[in-house]
């Protein structure tokens, strides 16, 4: 009986960031570009973190990673790693120090954005791939590049054999996307932070990476945090869904109530912004006033009130609370904040 | 069928309907590809390969393709940043109910040309590389007025202002440098520096790929209102299939350097005539989650444009095809009216395209 209730416990997340903060002190201000966020990524999940350019989406994945540049600091916060047997605070490691090295790469991988400048130039692919693997898996040279190769192959890379003792400059844009998930999973990574892996390709290479990352998952039993602007990624690949703006995360639920019940005024404007392949030409594009704001010393209320049709008094006072205001569907509004 | 070759013939003797604010035949740009001390061409790589477009007064064509495909090489010959290597680009610079000329602009001299530059002009992509960092907005925008000698002096500052609130910027940033500006208020410089000389065809070359969402709302819909107070007709050069099937009245779909289809927007999007604009459509991720999705994963990758298959370029990644398609390369053909579409099983294959 106690075991039974013991089983029926939903498992520890794999990865809860709490109340994190990350500033950067600049010589025009302080821009906190991660101010208090908080989710948290189940086991073989994907969750997606939506916003514009400049809302603190890459610096939250870069916080997690402990790669954040100089003057930026986490200053704040909670980010603990859960793995069998072993909780890990991040947020306390020092961040070139050796246990968080051992995350990286390890539990914790990372796909970034442009393929060409985040590879090096001057290394073969394989040179790079067998660096992990040398970091984290085996010393043995041969067992290395079996492992190399063998993951060249699952990323879909045709004739890995040659290709691994080729330089990025010889690859296509999705082939070097490729090469870096391959880098990425080549020690099965327990969660893999996708920072904008397709925003620089073709649609129909857009998607055949989409699906490999899809089909990868399954296989790695890896949770995935998928970064990106663009909503329809988001909406073929996620789980759950975070919208940020300015810093915050002002919604958060299951992919299909944030696209078909969104609350927040930002998601709702998002969403109707947004032209459709779907939508007949003619109808007039619903757009959000005024320009993405940049939150270097922002004052103490909700990030959104400039640009909000529905703003009203007292909306510039405070920050508001992200609420649950339905079962797993939060959302931080004083709209909301009201009707509760 | 003799009736309709006779008006085939008449409609090529008048060259351009009055409807027509450029019409395009068989337009051709090769890159040559050198190699040693003296530059010996030994190939060269067909960027923009017989392709033949028209584009109507008030119109927005649009035209897709993916990276490498010879879109912006199209673009960038039509306002004659290239000088093309054979074919033609007829160009009517008639307004109103003036007489009707009609200039080839591919065979004129870049001197030759110099008069008729503002009749078309171009907004770039990129908005932070695109506006010199060292001139005001007042120096950006009036520079193609004084290329130009349309206005000078007072007349001159007043016709900026009046651009500057037509595109939506305060007039107070007159004399504000671009760094000053985030990429929306960037872009809408760009198109007021592009309005400058009233020009009647503006070639937008991915002009809002660079935007934040809420931002490339705003600047559709103002490109949007422009046209239609101005009668502008677009050329609109994007990768983005949802902001095209938005903006564009017809659309344009290249592929290695050649049209693969041309068709009324939504006659393309919802009866797309090529396997390869098929399968474009069903790669655009749509943000329904909910919805199962047939969806083709082309195989493989773009072709090299210097050394492209042989017959149809698509073949090697078409699921349709037959041997025909590896030995011969399909005519351009109307298969419905007003839709064309480049492949030998247009008339037969039912491809699917979006609700």
């Amino acid at each position: 009986m106690m075991n039974q209730t013991a089983n029926t416990q939903p498992p520890l997340p794999i990865l809860e960031v709490t109340d994190l903060k990350t500033y950067f002190y600049t010589n025009e201000g302080v821009l906190k570009a991660v101010d208090g966020v908080s989710f948290s990524i189940n086991k073989e999940e994907t969750l997606g973190l939506i916003g514009e350019s400049g809302c603190g989406k890459s610096v939250t994945a870069h916080s997690i990673l402990r790669i954040i540049p100089s003057p930026g600091k986490v200053i704040g916060g909670n980010i603990q790693l859960n793995l069998e047997n072993n909780l890990i605070d991040i947020v306390g490691l020092k961040a070139s120090g050796k246990e968080i090295r051992k995350i990286r790469g390890k539990e914790i991988s990372m796909v970034f954005q442009e393929p060409m400048t985040s590879l090096s130039p001057v290394h073969s692919i394989g040179n790079q791939i067998r660096e992990a693997i040398y970091l984290h898996r085996t010393q043995n040279k041969k067992e290395a590049q079996e492992i190399a190769l063998d993951m060249l192959a699952r990323v879909g890379i045709a004739n890995p054999k040659q290709r691994i003792n080729e330089y990025p400059h010889q690859l296509s844009g999705g082939m070097r996307q490729r090469a870096m998930i391959a880098m990425a999973l080549c020690c099965h990574p327990k969660l893999l932070i996708a920072d904008e892996p397709t925003t620089a390709l073709d649609v129909t290479v857009q998607a055949q990476i989409i699906d490999l990352i899809k089909d990868l998952q399954q296989e790695f039993h890896m949770a995935v945090l998928y970064i990106t602007h663009d909503l329809g990624v988001i909406a073929e690949i996620s789980n759950r869904v975070a919208v940020m703006y300015l810093g915050r995360i002002v919604e958060l639920g299951s992919v299909r109530n944030i696209f078909s019940n969104p609350l927040h005024p930002y998601t709702v404007r998002l969403l109707k912004s947004r032209p459709s392949i779907r939508k007949i030409s003619g109808q007039r594009l619903e757009s959000i006033k005024g320009n993405v704001p940049v939150p270097l010393d922002p004052q103490p209320q909700c990030g959104f009130v400039d640009r909000c049709p529905q703003a009203f008094e007292g909306c510039d006072n405070r920050i508001p609370e992200l609420i649950e205001l339905e079962e797993n569907h939060w959302v931080r509004c004083f709209l909301f904040e009201k009707a509760r | 069928m003799e009736n309709m070759s006779i008006s085939q013939e008449r409609a090529d003797m008048s060259l351009i309907r009055t409807d027509t604010v450029m019409e395009v035949k068989n337009l051709k740009k090769y890159f040559p590809i050198t190699t040693g001390l003296f530059g010996q061409s030994v190939s060269s790589v067909k960027a923009v390969d017989d392709v033949s477009i028209k584009i109507r007064r008030g119109e927005t064509l649009g035209l897709v393709g993916e990276s490498g495909c010879g879109k912006t090489t199209l673009g960038r010959c039509l306002v004659r940043l290239y000088k093309p290597l054979a074919g033609e680009i007829l160009f009517n610079t008639t307004e109103g109910s003036g007489q009707e000329e009609i200039i080839d602009l591919a065979k004129m001299s870049g001197k030759e040309i110099l008069p008729y530059r503002r009749h078309f002009q171009m907004i770039f992509q990129d908005p932070y590389a695109s506006l010199n960092p060292s001139r005001t907005i007042f120096d950006t925008i009036s520079e193609p007025i004084k290329a130009n000698h349309l206005y000078s002096g007072k007349e001159l500052e007043e016709r900026v202002i009046y651009l500057m609130k037509v595109v939506g910027l305060e007039t107070r940033y007159l004399r504000r440098y671009p760094h000053a500006f985030s990429g929306g208020q960037r872009q809408r410089v760009g198109i007021a520096r592009a309005l400058a000389t009233q020009p009647r065809l503006i070639v937008a070359d991915e002009s809002v790929s660079a935007l934040d969402v809420s931002i490339q709302a705003q600047i559709i819909n103002l490109l949007k209102d422009l046209q239609a107070e101005f009668g502008l007709s677009y050329l609109f050069v994007a990768h983005d299939l949802n902001v095209v099937r938005y903006i564009s009245h017809r659309v344009s779909v290249m592929y290695v350097g050649r049209l693969v289809e041309t068709s009324a927007t939504n006659e393309l999007f919802t009866h797309p005539m090529h396997p390869y604009t098929e399968a474009l459509l069903s790669a655009v991720p749509i943000s329904e989650p909910d919805e199962v999705r047939h969806r083709i994963i082309l195989q493989g990758e773009i072709p090299n444009p210097a050394s492209p298959p042989s017959g149809c370029y698509f073949h090697p990644r078409c699921q349709y095809v037959e041997d025909i398609c590896k030995r011969e390369n399909p005519a351009w053909e109307e298969v419905r009216p007003e839709h064309y579409a480049a492949c030998h099983f247009a008339k037969t294959l039912a491809l699917r395209g979006v609700a």
